[in-house]
């Protein structure tokens, strides 16, 4: 797959792939969305492993089921997402399972759409505030990027590695590894910026 | 201007970066064995519902033939004289070919062992309800039919196909392979002169000798029916039973040697760019034993593992032996378990 491709090309050609039975586009499939769709739930259901396991073993067998009516209208991601909250709903009336949290504020429609543009090349300006918030939010826009640019950003950012080193884990040259790391960051900060422009009280201490 | 400008937004930037991941710190980890149990559930669902895909290919097989058929049935028109009595013989000799084209095949040939000229088919070769297939002296054929399960044919065998999933074995023995397709509708019935057998969703084997009728389960269930009573044999059970009913029930492990026969003719496995882990699945299932890892970080290093090459012609030991080798995985075999290590 050519990650220079938009992102949602490249969510219709995989759909496609897994829909015909191709295993490798099932285990890229499966790799790219498993960790991402499984930290988005479980800030859904109390922080509860069990529960979040159980809901999205249920999101992805429906989505295997399902891949060959996706049409690519919205993101693959946006998609098991709608189907996630779904199944979080069911799964904890199946349970009786009183959810505590407040509505997750990138569950709101404004701050889905601007997600959903965080693999574009759209550019808006940046804030913050209160520590938390900020660290959640940042959690949660590294979930909606593609998996590479979160691990390159994370590899870079957090644990201080090198562009060669990012790009041997990522089983790509310096090259790819550097212009993979540019467009990170720059959908890193879209993501970033659009939940700021949901929410512009916080701000950087 | 412009230059130095963006250097220093671009700086900015960076320094914004490291202090919001720094904030954020790393995302939690998920641990590697649910990743590892939602995978199998996941993909065995994905393997389900793109099972017709499997049935597609046999049909695009099929389809060929048909088409085949046909060149040869127009090349056949022209070489003929147009005359109404020479159509008429025509008609009538096609009428009674065995394999008639308008009806579908129920699978293709996927390996023979054995010279194709003197099994009478060839890897491919699509067939069709009425054909008998034979085997003789170390002679062995297997079929892939269009709901995915596997049907093996041992030597000294003759096996009659009536329909999609019905035959009658009509000497020597049948290997039937139902089980990773379990959503399918009913089950394979192999009728024999001494009762019916009915399979649930399994591996099983059937010898018929025109006295005894000898049933072994590697997986699942099977039942028997006879016109005086009914049996039922499960995994690890062999059941031999006789004209006047009478049967014998004893152990016969999934791993016994018994099986090796089916297992040298089940279709060749194509590792190319296949994961470690749906060669593992294939290999341990072939010798009728458990997959086991020696831990859940080996078993997701086995789905991330990609495959070259070719395991043609290996039984499924050998194949395991030959890929391993050329991997940083180990295997032993223990009390019916392939144990993968490293």
């Amino acid at each position: 797959m050519n990650d220079r491709q938009p992102q949602i090309v490249q969510d219709r050609d995989l759909a496609r792939r897994v829909a015909a039975g191709e295993k490798d586009a099932f285990d890229l499939f499966f790799h790219e969305y498993f960790p991402r769709l499984f930290r988005f739930t479980l800030t859904r259901v109390n922080n509860n492993p069990d529960l979040a396991e159980e809901v999205v073993q249920r999101t992805m067998c429906i989505v295997v089921r399902k891949m060959g009516t996706y049409r690519g209208e919205a993101l693959l991601f946006t998609w098991l997402c709608q189907i996630c909250r779904n199944e979080v709903t069911a799964v904890c009336r199946q349970r009786r399972v009183e959810l505590t949290d407040d509505l997750p504020i990138e569950d709101h429609p404004a701050v889905q759409a601007a997600l959903e543009s965080v693999a574009t090349d759209e550019h808006r300006p940046e804030g913050a505030h209160r520590r938390e918030e900020i660290a959640h939010f940042v959690r949660t826009t590294l979930d909606y990027l593609p998996a590479k640019y979160a691990t390159a950003l994370e590899m870079k950012y957090m644990q201080g590695n090198s562009v060669a080193e990012i790009g041997a884990a990522l089983g790509i040259g310096t090259k790819a590894a550097e212009s993979l790391l540019t467009r990170a960051r720059v959908a890193f900060k879209d993501g970033f910026r659009s939940l700021w422009d949901f929410e512009p009280g916080f701000i950087v201490d | 201007m412009m230059d130095q400008e963006n250097n220093e937004q671009q700086e900015r930037d960076e320094e914004a970066l490291v202090r919001l991941m720094r904030i954020a710190g790393p995302r939690p980890d998920i641990s590697p064995s649910v990743e590892s149990r939602v995978y199998e559930r996941v993909l065995r669902e994905w393997q389900v519902s793109t099972a017709p895909a499997d049935s597609k290919r046999v049909y695009a097989n099929v389809q060929r033939s048909w088409r085949m058929a046909g060149v040869r049935r127009q090349l056949l028109r022209w070489a003929l004289p147009l005359a109404v009595a020479a159509s008429a013989v025509l008609v009538a000799v096609m009428m009674q070919q065995p394999v008639a084209p308008t009806v579908p095949a129920i699978g293709t040939v996927a390996r023979v062992v054995g010279l194709p000229a003197e099994v009478g088919v060839a890897n491919g070769d699509s067939v069709f309800p009425g054909a008998t297939l034979t085997t003789g002296d170390g002679q062995g054929l297997s079929l892939l039919l269009v709901g995915s399960e596997s049907v093996r044919l041992g030597s000294n065998s003759a096996l009659r196909i009536d329909e999609r999933a019905r035959f009658t074995l009509l000497k020597g023995r049948v290997y039937a392979d139902t089980g990773q397709f379990a959503y399918r509708n009913g089950g394979l019935q192999i009728d024999t002169g001494l009762g019916v057998v009915t399979d649930v969703g399994t591996q099983f084997a059937v010898e018929f000798d025109g006295d005894t009728l000898d049933v072994a389960v590697r997986e699942g269930r099977v039942d028997v029916r006879q016109d005086a009573g009914a049996f039922v044999a499960i995994a690890g059970e062999r059941l031999v039973v006789d004209e006047a009913g009478s049967a014998e029930l004893t152990e016969l492990a999934p791993h016994s040697i018994y099986w090796n026969w089916a297992a040298e003719l089940a279709p060749t496995f194509d590792i190319e760019n296949k994961s470690l882990m749906d060669f593992l699945d294939w290999a341990s299932r072939e010798a009728g034993m458990e997959l086991v890892f020696a831990s859940d970080e080996l078993r997701m290093a086995a789905m991330r593992t990609e495959l070259h090459g070719s395991v043609e012609d290996f039984g499924p030991i050998e194949a395991l032996e030959s890929v391993l080798a050329t991997t940083a995985f180990k295997y032993r075999i223990e009390d019916g378990k392939v144990v993968i290590e490293r």
